[in-house]
């Protein structure tokens, strides 16, 4: 007999007359992994938070494990058994793993710290997992998987019946998402339940139990592991298709070439990229793509090897700003990262007009032009005196119109769909085409190949730092690999 | 005729209440100078902590329960919830408890369904199935007696009056599982003279199947008039075959019944507006048009509330081209 950990039943949740959650129902049994879907952002945080914490709700109710904690008459505020796992880790980086796993925990009780006791606790807890990981590290010194499973093994230990997983796709590898699924499977066994939120249904399908889609604040659909299908999910699914792959062979001559890079983490790394050419840099272990972005970035300068764009060998000074020599970044959270929300949209647009145009006052009727440019392109929206009130879509639409106007030779574009919901996800496919309209060679940096393939020509596929296949055709891949929406 | 009054009684408390502590501030405020020029901090002090203290009990323990019980009734008289609002955790006072009560008693379910209101419902809920199932299962007799005219009327027939034994007699009880998944059966059993291969019928038990579940108390006819809006409202106008499915699960407090249809599924607003009508126990249904659909679900619906409570009752899954998943849930009872 099944039991229930948790059991959401016709909330309605709103905040300042916005309805985030609109009558929701839906359970997640003991020792499964429910799946969730979202196809829209809408009400995704204030779902999170309803299940960790017993917010007021305008109606409905919600058990945890058997128990009422939360419902229209009175909300206590108090905190469920739930943990969640995102990509902002919730470990002290500055403590060792075993403080971490067993100080930081409710249930530590010991007014003295023997910390070889505690680092015997935490090891023990790996070799469970058939894991070696030394306890006595730093977390600051684990990459994104180690501080994950330690989270996972933290959240354990605090008791917690209920473990959410937030988009671990974003910053887990393929192969590291493999190896943390097998955890979580032998955890389900343990009676412990996940809800595990995933953009791509592929990643879903792979390890639950039943996945529920999630659109405007509403559960629309629950779908048992057996129905399992492409074509169940077509009728709420946006269609991308697949990119039709070139042979790579065009006309125009390489605009970007990398040689031989080396730093810790990159052996040698060399490709080149032609004019309008989209290329992906699918980095098995999550740590080569890390230092290609601070090279460009000017935070690492690689112990030898060269860029050359347009022909012309680049300084990679650490400090150095690329952008002048024709290249361009967009980092993971571009709208956070690169947007300034309390000045207009055109200053944003032309941030840095001054030093292209190499003037420091831009004329008026320069700027009039500008706006009267893109005025067909992004509507009023031009004209609003500052970000705050903009939707993600016509941020992200800011993002890379920045790059049209500034025409780079080469844009690298650090995860571009992380964060993004199906529709926000259809409008960056259709941006990054246009900025490949536009002859710009765009290098997708990423750990998972999700609706990438919609847009790339060219696959590169990095294992420890090296490229193993070089300009693999798509059809070749290993089929978990290139399972893609249709 | 009395004569109604602008302000009602709460209100007129917290006015007071207002009043009174403007009165305690101004008091307070005045105090102050004079206390300090005496060098009295101590007593302005305990002072301020006891008016502090005041303040937080008063919204403790006044504010928010009389906030939260404004709300329950708010959600009564918006449709919300039916039940609940007999379930207030800090009533109004003594008198207004004993009313509630009285009122709790006057509605109370076994009356209420044995009152002419229910009668009603399940006439309606009759009536909706009785012309077009007779008219459509004779039908598909004569088609078959003029076709072959032999075995198959017999088993028809027989399957007919099977449904009917067990449809129109005592309605109150409730049946156990096992009979109204017989019932569901028999009636999938009958339809398939008129659709033949066009609807199939498909029961999941859980994984772990513990044979005593099928032994599980539920309101006769919850399950075939689900079953029936599945076939009539998704089946029947699709293209090619359909399959209605009936998934059961078991909890040790609840049983969770889905019927899934992969029929033509609903529009977004109607699956909307449906739920909203589900979400509470409501009598208005009856007076709407037929035509508009959903009123067998409304109406199994508001029989499991009105005998379980507020927190049981049915939620539907539907998008065009995707079919319906109706899931009921159920207290587990043996």
């Amino acid at each position: 007999m099944k039991e229930e950990i948790l059991r959401v039943e016709n909330v309605i949740r709103k905040i300042n007359g916005i309805t985030y959650l609109n009558n929701i129902t839906f359970q997640i049994f003991k020792g499964e992994i429910m799946g969730l879907l979202p196809l829209d952002n809408h009400g995704k945080s204030q779902l999170i938070e309803l299940i960790i914490q017993n917010v007021p709700v305008h109606f409905g109710r919600v058990y945890f494990d058997d128990q009422l904690v939360n419902y229209y008459e009175h909300s206590s505020m108090t905190r469920n058994r739930v943990y969640l796992i995102d990509k902002e880790t919730n470990l002290i980086q500055d403590l060792k793993v075993a403080d971490n796993i067993c100080v930081l925990n409710h249930t530590f009780s010991d007014y003295i710290i023997h910390e070889k006791k505690l680092q015997r606790v935490a090891a023990g807890l790996f070799q469970q997992l058939g894991i070696e990981l030394d306890t006595d590290q730093y977390v600051s010194e684990l990459s994104l998987l180690e501080k994950t499973i330690v989270e996972l093994v933290r959240a354990v230990l605090n008791g917690a019946q209920l473990i959410i997983l937030n988009e671990l796709s974003n910053f887990l590898s393929i192969e590291e998402l493999a190896f943390f699924q097998r955890l979580l499977r032998y955890y389900t066994q343990k009676g412990i339940s996940f809800l595990y939120i995933a953009n791509h249904h592929e990643e879903a399908f792979q390890i639950c139990h039943r996945v529920m889609l999630f659109e405007k604040g509403k559960i629309i659909k629950i779908i048992a592991e057996k129905d399992f299908s492409d074509e169940i999910l077509q009728p709420y699914i946006l269609s991308f298709g697949r990119h039709q792959v070139t042979n790579g062979q065009h006309n125009q001559t390489g605009v970007l070439k990398c040689q031989d890079l080396w730093t810790e983490n990159l052996k040698g790394l060399s490709f080149s990229a032609k004019k309008g050419e989209c290329i992906t840099i699918l980095d098995m272990n999550n740590r080569g793509i890390q230092d290609i972005a601070a090279i460009i970035n000017g935070f690492r300068q690689p112990e030898s090897g060269r860029i050359v764009v347009g022909g012309k060998e680049i300084s990679l000074a650490p400090g150095r700003n690329l952008f002048l020599d024709g290249v361009a970044y967009i980092p993971e959270n571009p709208v956070q990262e690169s947007l300034f929300f309390d000045i207009s949209y055109l200053e944003n647009l032309t941030f840095m007009l001054e030093r292209k145009l190499k003037r420091s006052i831009i004329p008026r009727r320069v700027l009039w032009g500008i706006k009267e440019e893109y005025r067909p392109l992004v509507g009023d929206e031009i004209e609003a005196e500052d970000l705050w009130g903009l939707e993600m879509r016509s941020l992200y639409n800011l993002v890379y119109l920045r790059l049209l106007f500034y025409k780079p030779k080469v844009v690298f574009i650090m995860q571009p769909f992380s964060h993004a919901d199906m529709y926000l996800r259809r409008r960056i496919i259709e941006l990054i085409n246009m900025v490949k309209a536009k002859g710009i060679a765009v290098i997708i940096l990423a750990v998972s190949i999700s609706d990438t393939l919609s847009i790339t020509d060219r696959l590169l596929i990095m294992e420890d730092g090296k490229l193993v296949s070089s300009g693999q055709r798509l059809a070749d891949l290993p089929a978990y690999v290139a399972n893609q929406p249709q | 005729m009395k004569r109604k009054s602008g302000f009602y009684l709460l209100d007129r408390i917290f006015l007071a209440f207002i009043v009174l502590f403007i009165l305690l501030l101004t008091l307070f405020c005045s105090f102050i100078p004079f206390a300090l020029d005496q060098g009295r901090y101590l007593l302005v002090l305990s002072f301020a902590f006891t008016i502090t203290l005041v303040l937080y009990f008063a919204y403790r323990w006044i504010y928010i329960p009389c906030k939260e019980s404004n709300k329950v009734l708010r959600l009564f008289s918006d449709g919300y919830i039916f039940k609940g609002v007999f379930d207030l955790r800090v009533h109004f006072n003594h008198e207004s408890y004993l009313a509630f009560k009285k009122f709790q008693e006057i509605i109370d379910t076994k009356e209420l369904i044995e009152g002419t209101k229910k009668h009603a419902e399940y006439l309606a809920l009759q009536n909706q199935i009785n012309p077009h199932f007779l008219y459509n299962t004779l039908e598909g007799i004569r088609s078959e007696a003029l076709i072959e005219g032999v075995e198959s009327i017999a088993n028809m027939t027989e399957a007919l009056e099977t449904f009917f034994r067990y449809t129109i007699s005592d309605m109150d009880k409730l049946a156990t599982l096992e009979e109204e998944i017989a019932n569901v059966q028999n009636y999938y059993k009958i339809q398939r003279f008129r659709f033949g291969d066009k609807i199939n019928f498909k029961i999941e038990y859980p994984t772990e199947h513990d044979p005593e579940i099928i032994q599980a108390k539920i309101p006769k006819l919850t399950l075939q008039p689900i079953v029936e809006n599945a076939v009539f409202h998704g089946i029947e106008p699709k293209m090619g075959k359909g399959l209605v499915t009936l998934k059961i699960q078991v909890t040790p407090k609840r049983l969770l019944i889905t019927v899934a249809d992969n029929g033509v599924g609903m529009e977004e607003e109607q699956v909307h507006e449906l739920n909203d009508k589900l979400r509470g126990a409501s009598l208005t249904y009856i007076k709407e048009d037929k035509k508009t659909g959903g009123i067998a679900l409304l109406n199994v619906n508001n029989r499991i509330k009105l005998l379980f409570g507020d927190e049981y009752g049915i939620y539907l899954y539907s998008r065009v081209g995707a079919g319906t998943d109706v899931e009921i849930t159920l207290p587990l009872l043996y």
